[in-house]
């Protein structure tokens, strides 16, 4: 789990109409100037590596650039960045493949597609994105091949849009693209949810299109699908921390390092527009509750895919109230009851369906009321080594 | 519509919290724990003085052992249980009361109510006549009574003599008189801190059997043993906030309804954008 350092805090040179940084914007104080040494500092005591985050990370000055990199690869052996692609030049190109910079790219498609991505007139806004774009074929031309960001809503992935989208990412997919991470929006405004969020059936035909064009690409990826594959599969060892129980206290999969060297949480939990530090003592009481809440009450009781999912991560809850679960609960079950209907038809038996799920359920829920997060893959392994023991206990007792 | 309410439904203990910032942690962190101690001092040196008899505590962690520590150095009896239903994990609770004469000990019968017995914080704002509903589920409260059972509840131990019975006047005489005995024993900034602290606005709030509660300084996450399917909400009002509040969208962060971004003339011109 990499670092997020963000020297500049949330600045950005665009103001995407659905950020979940606003709310820190909202009510943001003056920018206070960054401390290179006391960010290396914390990142050390962190562990590194770091990703540079943001805001947008290009705002600050290339040569502070290029000795966080030389330090980074000194220290980690690479680097990387999460950009709008925006301010990418040559130069900056350059620091990418001298120091091992991998590129995150976000992006939500050409032209029209991406106005959503707002900066401060139409005009401007696709002069903006038409700079993203060329930033992603000057940067595969120069072998640096990034990963994308696509966030899905009205504005790109309605249903006339999604041809538009088919197209673009079979030219991304031409190009050498091998990534995409599809994000539903979160809303933290009601007004730009209002315009902008696509209804739980539109974001279900969405990624069911993006499913079933994936199968059409060479080697463009879709990492959702692989993710809740490998969950029904009980594979948790490398998946997203939106599956993993994050506890909104200290958000384990972000480690937010500020410009001053403050620790920081994943910004997604933000909702009251300040920086809370990160607490010292970890709680997985939200996942307990949900347990136990019917679903009826924004809780996952009895939900089969609850182990997998566990109610998303806690920064795009029902009306952004942690204790609630995910907003976009019914997009994930549909994805989650499609591949579990495509797994048993390959003859497999997915973990929604199999009868140990719930000794399973009752593990994790045990590990939660200590205050303790465990992978579904270290329950099983116990599991395991239990019954082995408890074999060669029996195979002892019946010899003779 | 109304959505189920399952009381069977009780969480394991649990206790999390995050300051606001390094700076309000560093500026208040050490100030919290002197106020405590020095509540502790100034009970203790009360019973000396004759000023009362008997008085309780709910002591909650490292409190427990000043507390140890300081009684060893009188005559003074006392008798402790832990309190379950107010423990965290590790962060234990421990009721503890202090008799002034040998011998009173089970005399006076217990003056400590169990947390239990307590009214819980929705349950007084709704039957309050202080109360001022704001919206559906919603609270203000000016209630000196609840929100020094919540400060308490968050580890200052204030005295916890029969709080249930009293009314917001009694409590509020009996917390001064308290604190002008630790100005007398030179305890004048722990006095000044409690003072202060108790001006501060707080929230409150519990949904799915977890309670939120946010101070100007820091928020609590913890287990409610009351369970409420729908966010029940309390706003204790309060009229001073530390300088060390940063602004905040909601209460009680929040100083200025102005928003700098959705209120920007450039966001409104994005969202009158009509979509293509």
């Amino acid at each position: 789990m990499a670092v997020e350092l963000r020297p500049l805090g949330v600045a950005c040179n665009i103001a995407c109409q659905y950020c979940y940084q606003h709310p820190q914007r909202e009510v943001g104080g003056k920018q206070k100037p960054y401390d290179l040494t006391k960010m290396k500092e914390a990142i050390i005591k962190e562990g590194g590596p770091f990703a540079l985050f943001g805001g947008e990370p290009l705002l600050v000055p290339v040569d502070d650039l290029e000795e966080l990199f030389s330090w980074g690869l000194e220290q980690f052996g690479s680097n990387a960045i999460q950009t709008n692609g925006t301010l990418i030049t040559d130069r900056h190109i350059e620091l990418f493949k001298s120091y091992k910079v991998s590129v995150g790219l976000s992006v939500d498609g050409p032209g029209k597609l991406n106005d959503v991505r707002w900066s401060r007139s139409l005009v401007n806004t696709r002069e903006q994105t038409e700079k993203t774009h060329q930033s992603i074929r000057n940067l595969v031309q120069q072998g640096v091949i990034p990963g994308l960001i696509v966030t899905l809503h009205k504005g790109n992935a309605s249903i006339d849009k999604l041809p538009l989208m088919e197209e673009w990412i079979k030219e991304l997919d031409q190009l050498g693209i091998r990534s995409v991470r599809l994000h539903l929006m979160e809303v933290d405004n009601d007004a730009v949810g209002a315009k902008y969020q696509l209804s739980p059936e539109e974001n279900v035909q969405a990624m069911m299109f993006f499913h079933q064009l994936e199968k059409e690409l060479s080697q463009l990826r879709f990492d959702v699908f692989g993710e809740i594959t490998n969950l029904l599969k009980a594979n948790d060892k490398q998946t997203s921390c939106v599956w993993n129980a994050c506890d909104p206290f200290t958000t384990r999969a972000v480690r937010g390092v500020e410009g001053n060297g403050s620790r920081s949480n994943c910004g997604r939990t933000n909702k009251l527009g300040i920086d809370f530090v990160k607490s010292n003592t970890p709680s997985f009481i939200r996942y307990v509750s949900l347990y136990n809440t019917p679903q009826e009450a924004g809780g996952c009781k009895g939900c089969r895919f609850f182990m997998m999912c566990k109610g998303h991560c806690p920064g795009t809850s029902i009306e952004g109230d942690w204790r609630n679960r995910t907003e976009h609960c019914e997009v994930w079950k549909s994805l989650f009851e499609t591949k579990e209907a495509e797994l048993v038809a390959e003859g497999e038996l997915p973990l929604s369906l199999h009868p140990a799920r719930e000794i399973i359920e009752q593990q994790m829920i045990a590990h939660w009321s200590e205050g303790v997060n465990c992978s579904i893959q270290s329950i099983l392994l116990k599991l395991l080594i239990a019954t082995n023991t408890t074999d060669k206990n029996h195979e002892k007792t019946e010899r003779p | 519509m109304k959505k189920p309410n399952d009381h069977s439904i009780i969480l394991p203990a649990s206790y999390t919290y995050a300051w606001v910032s390094d700076e309000a942690r560093i500026a208040w962190h050490q100030r919290l724990e002197a106020a405590n101690k020095a509540i502790i001092l100034s009970t203790l040196s009360g019973l000396e003085h004759g000023n009362w008899e008997r008085r309780s505590f709910r002591l909650y962690g490292n409190a427990w052992l000043f507390f140890l520590s300081e009684i060893g150095k009188t005559n003074f009896q006392y008798t402790s249980t832990i309190d379950r239903s107010a423990s965290s994990g590790t962060r234990l609770c421990r009721t503890v009361e202090v008799y002034r004469q040998q011998g009173e000990v089970g005399l006076l019968g217990s003056s400590i109510e169990s947390i239990d017995m307590q009214p819980s914080i929705w349950e007084a704002a709704v039957s309050s006549e202080q109360g001022r509903l704001l919206k559906e589920n919603c609270f203000e409260f000016d209630s000196m009574l609840m929100k020094v059972l919540l400060w308490q509840d968050m580890g200052l131990s204030f005295f916890s003599d029969c709080l249930a019975s009293l009314i917001d006047t009694q409590l509020e005489q009996l917390i001064e008189s308290h604190l002008v005995w630790m100005n007398e024993v030179g305890l004048d900034q722990e006095s000044d801190d409690i003072r202060t602290i108790l001006t501060w606005p707080v929230s409150w709030s519990s949904l799915h059997g977890i309670q939120e509660i946010r101070t100007p300084l820091f928020k609590i996450a913890k287990n409610d043993p009351s369970y409420h399917p729908e966010k029940v909400t309390v706003h204790f009002l309060g009229k001073d906030l530390p300088k060390e509040m940063p602004e905040g969208l909601e209460f009680p962060y929040e100083r200025s309804k102005s928003r700098k971004i959705t209120g920007s003339k450039s966001f409104k011109k994005g969202m009158e954008q009509i979509l293509e």
